[in-house]
């Protein structure tokens, strides 16, 4: 018996015009931003990290190191 | 394996015996483009032709084929294997396509009706509907709603089976039977309508 819902799937992918390239390009265009926003976390995040944990040193620390070391710059 | 690396003749044939579930794992192991574009390459078309036949215009099934695939792309880690790749893809691409006409208000709301039939039997109505031509068949798909379109797409085009639907729709398969059966009853209703000077 033959399936004509497959005939015409075959016959509207057959008059597909546009091509397909420009949609295979935005693809590509998205996982390239999606690698760049992860690289830019991986880069940052962990800094990040650094920079919250600095606040949260007391100042009476960093007196005490400028004390011991009163040369340092 | 570094000289096949290197062969692009070697990659583009080994890529081509590859199933599309190594090429997920292998995408999600190594990120590497070539294996999205390999999946990319071997459905677009099919799931241009379910936006087209679901949305009714060319330019909306390209958006929302470009939208699906992006929506693939973000969502690779959670195919689980379960099911076929393609079942998935295209579970994904029916329940986009039925969001988008809900959405817009554009579906076709038909009366709920009773069916007293036997919902075992699968293959009721079948020869009739396999005996439409594909222009009357365009026609009817274009007027039912569009759950009983994606039902009768999944079946016949998609030769999914009673359980890949019930997986994909998250419904008993005793209801998607009948789920089927309402949808090809309703969708001869449509056509005999249409064509009503043929069994006059």
């Amino acid at each position: 018996m033959s399936n004509n819902f497959k005939e015409l799937e075959r016959l509207t992918i057959q008059n597909r015009v546009r091509s397909q390239e420009d949609t295979k390009k935005k693809i590509n265009a998205n996982i390239h931003f999606f690698g760049f926003v992860s690289s830019i976390l991986d880069v940052y995040l962990p800094k990040l990290g650094s920079v919250i944990t600095s606040f949260q040193t007391p100042d009476n620390q960093i007196r005490s190191d400028k004390t011991r070391y009163p040369n340092q710059q | 394996m570094i000289v096949n690396l290197l062969n692009p003749v070697i990659i583009n044939s080994s890529l081509n015996q590859m199933s599309d579930e190594e090429a997920v794992s292998l995408y999600l192991e190594t990120q590497n483009v070539s294996y999205f574009n390999l999946l990319y390459d071997r459905y677009t078309d099919k799931v241009y032709a379910k936006c087209i036949s679901m949305l009714k215009d060319d330019d909306n099934a390209e958006d929302a084929t470009q939208e699906i695939f992006v929506k693939i792309l973000l969502s690779l880690s959670k195919f689980g294997g379960k099911s076929k790749f393609s079942t998935w893809l295209y579970s994904i691409t029916y329940n986009f396509c039925i969001d988008s006409i809900r959405k817009h208000n554009k579906d076709i709301t038909t009366p709920f009706e009773d069916s007293r039939m036997d919902i075992e039997d699968d293959s009721l109505f079948e020869s009739e509907i396999m005996e439409i031509s594909v222009a009357r068949l365009k026609d009817v798909l274009d007027e039912i709603n569009s759950d009983d379109k994606s039902i009768l797409l999944m079946k016949y085009q998609d030769d999914m089976s009673i359980r890949d639907m019930s997986e994909v729709l998250s419904k008993s398969e005793s209801a998607i039977k009948m789920q089927i059966l309402r949808a090809k009853e309703r969708f001869l209703k449509i056509y005999h309508t249409k064509y009503e000077e043929i069994y006059a």
